[in-house]
């Protein structure tokens, strides 16, 4: 071995990065070892490395479905010029982008026309069969992908539909029933069921579940059996958000509602488009998080770290990953008044962590988030496979922010030393809002400037209550924490936003 | 040539720092100006320099350093022209690539191209007399809400402060596409298919073949931000009266659910999972990927999403499919198994489930090979028209049989593709 595999930030030269004055700069304390690295992963010659979906099968081997390579195992090993790679599958799938793994011989997979089972049935490592569980409707359009599958929590899983970009194509003989209302938009859904968060199970076949998606490239289902969706600024979208989906709930891009029967039921040539943006945004579910623009470009697959502490203190949180920068955020949820929101923060950026972030899972032993890269539709190659390892040591970040009707508490990781975080001035917050626009994206809205009036801090000084003179409902409240210290280092990441849907009763 | 003055322009690039306040009336009347470069933060969205000075009036000369992994433009705007040269980006979808994403409107001083990943530009121009606070903005879609920076223009004489940074910086970690020596050629063997599920070219095939797909339209073009159809003026052909006419995409040829199948150079064929029948055969060639997955890795940006098909045709197919009547449903695909290197297609029509092979042959001539699993006993082809004399069935103990002749089609001189250019169907 030439160098350890693992990038380190001194032998990388980092510190010049590291002591960046931006609120997601890693702290400047140079020879605290880093809880977090990031490992590359070289995948073998020949295949191209932009990964749709990531997945452990029972054996231990990681699962890699590529875009157009087929599907890859390996066995994970320390040193990863060690991995050997074998194919599960030479075949090239339609832009595959979701996989999960049914048992050592049998991996669900979703391309751009169908829900597919791969099934090796003689155990040579190689499948054989590739059946397909469901068909999706496609006008032509590059942007027609899918995320998912993810398990229901039964025997049946969710699929997202992306719509069409009137930057590609629609054919002249479409893959589905066409409809010319629905094909008007920037993005649109010219064929059923673009737009849809889709279930499929083998005993009820495919049935639309929830509406109003744009460019779902990410669905996971939490350990609660909760659907979750994130969506790509655009059209309809001020900016990135993440949705707790419910069955039969809209989430705002109108182009789907022309396949929704009861939409159009008095009217089959009803056109969302000519609704006003008043009723459509009647009709609308709460968006859980509203990341703020520069949280997140272009948000991919969220995962919940189920690992119990073995990836460092964030158990049971939502990590999402980020196709167009360097980075993967963290988001804490909770249920306020019956409706799901909650903060986001930074988990990590640059360092290592390469572009392009599509697809994550954790290892079986939970001390590695293996992260695969894809953005070439978009907006520029970024493509290849990594590995965040949590090392231990202490992390020091925010842990939580709860919404009171006063404001927040915030609670750390470690106790926040006597001395630092005592004065409002610590907690400047800008609040705003993401309108609900038809435009391409949209900026903060009735942007405030405020900060706390008074300051509690527990007696452990682990949490800190946050008194603001006023709080109110439609605000994100982004945080900016200046100076806060642990006893040995200062807080990894300064600025948390939360998206406030409803305040406590 | 003198070192001195060239060391200076060097040390100004460098330093990005405009010459020292007091030289400056004098750099105005000289017509010496500023120099300033301006880069991208990788991955960040976000411009290096957010604020730099330039003299009302005066020469500017500002590079533009692309170092990102995404296309970026630098645009720089009259003071109250931002919203209004948003907006205009906003309709301009595809064609904003072509247009570098700059508007024919009112209210930009100057403007890079689109830059691809790397690449760098120098723009020159000259001041705006006024002064006051110009934004500049990347105005690639959905950038410039972070992607911006303002050139001050400061009276002549005035002092000029040191460039704006962000104090971001980005350690670039390498694509790993680039170095994967994945072919954009692929080829299978005769022995064992290569499978591949892609979009796939319709070489012109007859209609009628398509019956269980949608009939896809041309459509107008449609602004978000106003909620209305985009117009531009032009000639209507109907009247020879130049008007407001809609803006249209035309619908495309091409395949969406295709799967095609290659035996090595000797045979190639396209079969469709929609219609759950074989579309076309050909020989001596493949497919040639750069139509759809980029010229070459690490440079991604199809135009076409449609691989073009090289070699030449041997078989187009005709009429409704010869399996189904004309009362049956749509066919549901349900797969396919590989079986000695070749993959055995499987569908459902009505009650009737078929298993249906293409055996490959190097020379002329080919079949195809059905079998029916289940359902009620009902193994018919019925010929389509054109197919008469270049194919014959005979029946077997385990299904049909169909031999297919080659019917060869003069070798592609230009690679058979879904061009824009090509002629529509009216």
């Amino acid at each position: 071995m030439k160098n350890s595999p693992f990038l380190s930030l001194v032998s990388v030269g980092l510190w010049i990065t590291a002591s960046g004055s931006s609120a997601f700069s890693q702290s400047p304390n140079s020879l605290r070892p880093q809880p977090y690295q990031v490992q590359e992963i070289p995948m073998p010659k020949g295949i191209a490395p932009e990964i749709g979906g990531l997945g452990f099968m029972p054996s231990g081997k990681l699962v890699v479905v590529t875009r157009r390579s087929g599907i890859l195992t390996t066995q994970p090993k320390a040193d990863p010029a060690e991995m050997k790679w074998t194919r599960f599958s030479d075949q090239s799938l339609h832009n595959s982008n979701g996989l999960f793994v049914v048992s050592d011989r049998e991996i669900l997979v979703s391309q751009m026309p169908e829900l597919t089972r791969i099934i090796d049935h003689d155990g040579d490592g190689i499948a054989d069969e590739y059946r397909t569980e469901a068909s999706f409707n496609l006008s032509g359009a590059y942007h027609e992908v899918t995320a998912g599958p993810v398990p229901d929590g039964a025997d049946g899983f969710f699929i997202a539909l992306n719509t069409a970009s009137f930057s590609g194509f629609t054919l002249e003989h479409t893959r589905g029933t066409y409809s010319p209302v629905s094909r008007r938009g920037r993005n649109f859904a010219s064929v059923p069921y673009r737009g849809w968060v889709m279930h499929w199970s083998p005993k009820t076949g495919l049935t639309p579940w929830a509406k109003g998606f744009r460019s779902p490239n990410g669905i996971q289902s939490g350990p609660d059996g909760s659907v979750w969706v994130t969506d790509n600024q655009g059209d309809f979208r001020s900016t990135n958000p993440l949705y707790h989906v419910q069955k039969g709930f809209f989430y705002g891009h109108p182009s789907s509602l022309v396949w929704d029967p009861e939409y159009v039921k008095d009217n089959h040539e009803r056109d969302p488009l000519k609704q006003p943006m008043e009723e459509l945004d009647a009709m609308r579910a709460p968006t859980a998080v509203l990341f703020p623009y520069g949280f997140s470009r272009s948000p991919a697959e969220p995962v919940f770290d189920l690992t119990g502490g073995k990836f460092g203190p964030f158990a049971g949180q939502m990590l999402v990953a980020d196709a167009a920068a360097p980075r993967i955020i963290r988001v804490m949820l909770e249920k306020v008044d019956g409706v799901m929101q909650g903060a986001c923060v930074d988990f990590y950026s640059n360092n290592g962590l390469r572009n392009g972030s599509n697809r994550m899972t954790f290892s079986p032993d939970g001390t590695e988030l293996y992260v695969g890269q894809t953005m070439r539709e978009w907006a520029g190659p970024m493509e290849g496979l990594q590995r965040i390892k949590f090392n231990g040591g202490l992390v020091f970040d925010v842990l939580a922010m709860h919404l009171n009707k006063d404001g927040f508490e915030l609670e750390f990781t470690a106790p926040v030393d006597a001395g630092t975080g005592e004065k409002p001035e610590a907690f400047e917050t800008e609040t705003y809002w993401y309108e609900y626009s038809s435009s391409y994206g949209g900026p903060e809205t009735n942007p405030r400037l405020t900060r706390p009036s008074q300051v509690k801090w527990s007696a452990d000084r682990r949490k800190v209550q946050l008194i603001y003179p006023k709080m109110e409902t439609q605000r994100v409240m982004r945080v900016t924490l200046s100076g806060l210290k642990s006893q040995t280092q200062p807080l990894s990441h300064t600025m948390v936003a939360y998206t406030i849907n409803k305040l406590p009763k | 040539m003198n070192l001195l003055p060239r060391l200076f322009a060097l040390l100004a690039l460098a330093t990005a720092l405009v010459q020292p306040a007091g030289s400056l009336a004098k750099a105005a009347e000289n017509n010496e100006g500023t120099k300033i470069t301006v880069k991208v933060l990788p991955g960040l969205i976000k411009f290096e320099t957010t604020r730099f000075d330039v003299t009302a009036g005066a020469p500017v000369e500002l590079t533009f350093l692309n170092d990102c992994v995404m296309p970026h433009n630098l645009v720089i705007l009259k003071p109250d022209a931002e919203q209004s040269v948003i907006a205009a980006v906003n309709t301009m979808g595809l064609e904003g690539m072509e247009k570098h994403f700059v508007p024919a409107v009112p209210g930009i001083v100057a403007s890079t191209k689109l830059l691809a990943p790397t690449k760098k530009e120098v723009l020159t121009f000259t001041a705006p007399i006024q002064d006051g606070d110009y934004p500049y903005v990347c105005t690639f879609p959905g950038h410039w809400f972070t992607m911006r920076g303002t050139m001050r223009v400061r009276p002549v004489g005035a002092k000029h402060e040191a460039p704006e940074r962000t104090g971001e910086k980005v350690v670039q970690v390498q694509d790993a596409l680039k170095d994967s020596g994945m072919s954009h050629k692929p080829l299978g063997s005769f022995e064992k298919a290569f499978v591949m599920r892609t979009f796939a070219p319709d070489p012109q095939l007859d209609p009628a073949v398509f019956a269980h797909h949608g009939v896809g339209k041309d459509a107008v073009k449609y602004d978000p931000a106003t909620r209305l159809d985009i117009t531009q003026m032009e000639k209507d052909p109907a009247t020879g009266v130049t008007r407001e006419m809609p803006v249209v995409r035309k619908a495309e040829k091409g395949v969406a659910g295709a799967i095609a199948v290659n035996h090595g150079p000797a045979f190639s064929y396209v079969w469709d999972s929609t219609e759950c029948r074989l579309l076309y055969v050909w020989r001596d060639g493949f497919f040639d990927m750069n139509s759809y997955w980029g010229k070459e890795p690490g440079a991604y940006r199809p135009k076409m999403y449609i691989p073009i098909l090289t070699g030449h045709l041997v078989y187009r197919a005709s009429g409704t499919s010869p399996l189904a009547g004309s009362k049956d449903p749509a066919p549901i695909f349900l797969g396919y198994r590989m079986e000695n290197g070749i993959p055995e297609f499987r569908y459902q029509i009505g009650q009737r489930i078929y298993r249906e092979k293409v055996i490959p042959s190097k020379t002329d001539g080919f079949s195809l090979r059905v079998t029916q699993e289940s359902g009620p006993s009902s193994l018919h082809w019925k010929m389509p028209a054109a197919d008469a004399g270049a194919v014959t069935v005979r029946e077997e103990k385990e299904g049909l049989v169909a031999s297919f002749k080659d019917r060869p089609e003069p070798a592609q001189s230009a690679p058979v593709q879904p061009s824009e250019a090509k002629p529509k169907k009216p």
